[in-house]
Formats: C-alpha cells, sequence, structure tokens
C-alpha cells in the first residue's frame, strides 16, 4: 500500500464495490483521487468547477460532481463509476444503446451522460422525453447536440438483451467512425483515450 | 486548480463546530461546497482552515415541531425537493428547489449555503421571506433566531457575526387558503441564474385577501420584499385587474442593475410580468385549498 506523505491520510473508499485504502491531501478532491490514484480515468476531468459534468459518479446512488467532493469525506459511502457499471458479460445496455443510437462523438461526456442516465433508469426504467431532458440537464455535450443521446436512454431496454457491437471486427470499424470506437473504450475502460496516456514513469 | 494548503476540520457536533469557529479565526465553513471548493479552485477566496458540516446529525433532515417545520441548514436542495412535509405544505419551495442548478448540483449543495453566500438570485431565500421563515444562528456563547428577511444586508454580506453559524431555518405552517408560488425567468431551463424571480404568498378571508407578501430576487443587491405592492392587495378582492395594478407597483420596487444576464429596463419588465404570474397561481392554489375544505 501506498504510504501518506505530508499531510496526507489513508482512507478506504468503497469503489465499484471494492474497497480500496489509499492516501489522500486534505483538498484532494473525489475526481482527483479516482484519476490520479486509482487511475479510473473513464471518469473524466472537463471544468473542474461543478458545471458540465463529465466527472459524474454516483455516490450511494445519487449522481454528483465528483470534482465538488472531497474524496477524504466519501469514507462510508458507496462509490460508482463508470468502470464500475459494465457487467462480466459485457457493457451495460445504457452503453450498448449510446453505441447504437450514435451517440457518442468524441466521447469526453459520455461516462457523466451514462452514469446521470444510471441514476435515472433506476428511478424511472421507462424515463420520457422531459424526465430525460431534465435528468441530464447538468451535463454538457458540445458534439452531438444531444438528440441521439436523449434517443439512446429513451430506447435503453431494447439494449438489455442484445450483444456487445464487436468492438474490433472489419464490420464495427468500417461502420463505425474512430471517434465512436473511442467512444467505447472511453466509456468502459480507463486509461484508453489519448487524453489519459499517463506521463511515462507512474 | 488542485486545492492546497488547506485543513479540513469535520465536527461531529455542532458545540465542536462552534468551539472551532471560535478558535480558527480566518476559518471558513464547508457545507455542500458547490461555491467555496469552486472560488478556492479559481483563487477567488483564500482559506487555511475549512470546518466541514457533513458529519453533524443535527444539521440534517427536515421535521416538523408543532406548527413549525425546521430545516437542517445542510440539508439539500434535493431533499428538499422530494420531502413529502415539504410538498405538502410548500409547494412553492420544492419547486423552487427542483429547478436550481442541476441534479448533481442539487445533491450536492445546501439550504444554508444557498442562504449565508447571500447572493440576490438565489432560488430559496424568495420564497422562504415570503412564507415568513427565520433563521437560527448560533455561536460559542448565544444563540438566535431573526426573521429571514432581516438577514441580508449586501451583496455577500449578512447580519451573520464571526464566529456564528446558520444551523437551521424555521418555517411557521402556512394559515389556512393560504398559496405561495414562486416564478423564475432563466436564460436557459437549466443550469442559470434567475434573472429575475418573484416569490409570492397570498391568504384569504371571506373571499378577500387577508395578507400577501411579495419578494423579488435577482434584482436588488438582497432579496426584497415588495412592501407597497404587498399593503396594496390588503383587504382586496382578489381579480385580475387587482394583481395587474399590483405587479405594476412591485415593478418600481426593486432596483435592478444591467449585467451579462440581461439590462435593468429588461429587469423591471420581468419583475411586471413574474408578480402578475405569481400572484395568479398563489391565488390559485389557496383558492383550491378553501374548496377542498368544504
Amino acid at each position: 500500500m501506498e504510504q501518506p506523505k505530508g499531510t496526507e491520510r489513508i482512507v478506504v473508499l468503497s469503489v465499484n464495490r471494492e474497497e480500496h485504502s489509499v492516501a489522500v491531501g486534505e483538498g484532494d478532491t473525489l475526481l482527483d483521487v479516482l484519476r490520479d490514484k486509482l487511475r479510473l480515468t473513464g471518469t473524466k476531468k472537463g471544468c473542474n468547477l461543478g458545471v458540465c459534468g463529465a466527472c459524474t459518479v454516483l455516490i450511494d446512488g445519487e449522481p454528483k460532481n465528483s470534482c465538488l467532493v472531497l474524496a477524504a469525506s466519501c469514507e462510508g459511502t458507496d462509490i460508482t463509476t463508470i468502470e464500475g457499471i459494465s457487467k462480466d458479460s459485457g457493457l451495460h445496455p445504457l452503453q450498448r444503446a449510446f453505441i447504437n443510437h450514435g451517440a457518442i462523438q468524441c466521447g469526453f461526456c459520455t461516462p457523466g451522460m451514462v452514469m446521470s442516465a444510471l441514476a435515472l433508469i433506476k428511478r424511472h426504467p421507462n424515463p420520457q422525453s422531459e424526465e430525460i431532458k431534465e435528468a441530464l440537464s447538468g451535463n454538457l455535450c458540445r458534439c452531438t447536440g444531444y438528440t441521439r443521446i436523449l434517443e439512446a436512454v429513451k430506447n435503453w431496454k431494447k439494449y438489455e438483451k442484445t450483444k456487445d457491437p464487436p468492438s474490433h471486427s472489419y464490420s464495427w470499424r468500417v461502420l463505425k467512425t474512430l471517434s465512436r470506437d473511442e467512444g467505447i473504450y472511453l466509456s468502459r475502460v480507463s486509461d484508453s483515450s489519448c487524453r489519459d496516456k499517463l506521463p511515462h514513469g507512474l | 486548480m488542485y486545492l492546497t494548503g488547506i485543513k479540513i476540520h469535520s465536527p461531529q457536533t455542532v458545540a465542536e463546530a462552534l468551539g472551532l469557529l471560535a478558535d480558527l479565526k480566518n476559518a471558513r465553513i464547508l457545507a455542500g461546497g458547490t461555491d467555496i471548493l469552486v472560488d478556492l479552485k479559481q483563487g477567488l477566496t483564500e482559506a487555511g482552515d475549512l470546518i466541514s458540516l457533513k458529519n453533524i446529525q443535527k444539521l440534517k433532515g427536515i421535521e416538523k415541531r408543532g406548527e413549525i417545520i425546521r430545516i437542517g441548514a445542510i440539508t439539500t436542495p434535493q431533499e428538499i425537493h422530494s420531502n413529502s412535509l415539504i410538498r405538502k405544505h410548500f409547494p412553492a419551495l420544492a419547486e423552487a428547489a427542483s429547478f436550481m442548478a442541476s441534479a448533481q448540483i442539487r445533491a450536492l449543495a445546501t439550504v444554508g449555503g444557498n442562504i449565508t453566500s447571500a447572493v440576490s438570485s438565489a432560488d430559496l431565500p424568495p420564497t422562504l421571506i415570503a412564507v415568513g421563515a427565520s433563521v437560527e444562528l448560533r455561536c460559542s456563547r448565544s444563540s438566535r433566531k431573526i426573521p429571514l428577511s432581516e438577514f441580508f444586508t449586501g451583496p455577500r454580506e449578512t447580519v451573520c457575526r464571526a464566529g456564528e453559524l446558520l444551523t437551521a431555518i424555521f418555517l411557521p405552517l402556512p394559515p389556512p387558503n393560504t398559496g405561495i408560488s414562486y416564478k423564475k425567468f432563466t436564460l436557459r431551463e437549466a443550469n442559470a441564474l434567475s434573472v429575475a424571480s418573484v416569490a409570492s404568498r397570498l391568504t384569504l378571508k371571506d373571499g378577500k385577501i387577508k395578507k400577501a407578501a411579495i419578494v423579488l430576487g435577482a434584482v436588488a443587491p438582497t432579496p426584497v420584499l415588495a412592501l407597497k405592492a404587498s399593503e396594496f392587495l390588503q383587504a382586496k378582492n382578489p381579480s385580475p385587474e387587482v394583481f395587474e395594478e399590483a405587479a405594476a407597483i412591485a415593478k418600481e420596487e426593486g432596483n435592478p442593475i444591467s449585467d451579462i444576464r440581461g439590462s435593468a429596463w429588461y429587469r423591471k419588465e420581468l419583475i411586471q410580468a413574474l408578480t402578475r404570474r405569481s400572484l395568479s397561481e398563489a391565488f390559485e392554489r389557496a383558492r383550491r385549498k378553501s374548496k377542498k375544505k368544504k
């Protein structure tokens, strides 16, 4: 286990149903700890000021901006990030819906969008357009114009039984653009996008 | 944009928090963090010691004590919006909470922070003032309760003294035949500060207006009670014409500035329109309540 430095102290965070002992500084936000210490870089750092929603995670089931939560205050809570929502069998149906509806372009907002949408469908499994707009109003997307995201969330149930798109198959590469391909990774695994390559030696 | 050099204190009780506030001279309060952490990250404010209220159970929750509803200072807008007592007695407050910022912020922010930040466009104070709410301010040696209408003294300025902590908000249950309404205008439907907002409350008796209160938000340095318009309505027979007249009076009671969200002229027009709409809705709600009783 990592040794705490200076004013750091060890806290135990429950992330995606796993307990992590991690050394955190007093002012470390949950976002920074998730990304820099736990290497869960699926959660994105956009504005870092609580406006864009890219850093949305679920804390005790509620979507919150992880950039405005201090990590040390999260002991005893149940944190879910984008990395924790796929099942053994593959992607979460919501993620499959995002891919199939072309709701991902650059992919940077996608993890936050999916987390907000996930909180919504847990409350309302068949959400109406207005409910979706309301639930996603704290998540900004600068590419898609939102329509496809709304359609993806509205139709998510159709993807409960479907298979994951074969992300490396020829047909996938031909049919989907590279950015969408990357988008799956952004919403599925951790250090995949070029933005999240860690500096050498870390 | 990383927060460095701060020390977080996490008291478990109000007494401990007040002790820390008294001892640590430049300490700041950390409630939901949606204002102060943003300001700290942007270098707009400085703080060495932050006193986190998160673990203090007494500051959480909403309860009915006789004819009073007590809202703990660190209750979130999300909790206010979904609370059955608030929805039953103060639906306008539940609505005001539900239109704030975004879902992620509503789950983090606190009512105490929304009040003590003392920003005139804040969404909860107008309705709270209209229903006659008061706030409890405690320090290590004493405790006082003052009407929220007397709390604000200017932008980011309040009567709260060094060492004092806002611990709870008290709302008297509305008298029978009372309707409350909150209307705001924003440039977007979500994640936007009010350009102007109006909360109004009407209590009816024998078909006449027994008591009225109109509070204007975002059109003066603090939320303001439109006294002349409220008094004008006293003992009047409610009608669209009377509400229109009251709205015209209220329009002159704000003192708006021009800024990025709207001009002073536009804000005055908004006051008039929002006052009229808010009075009509408050009246409909009051009437519906009296009908239900009969």
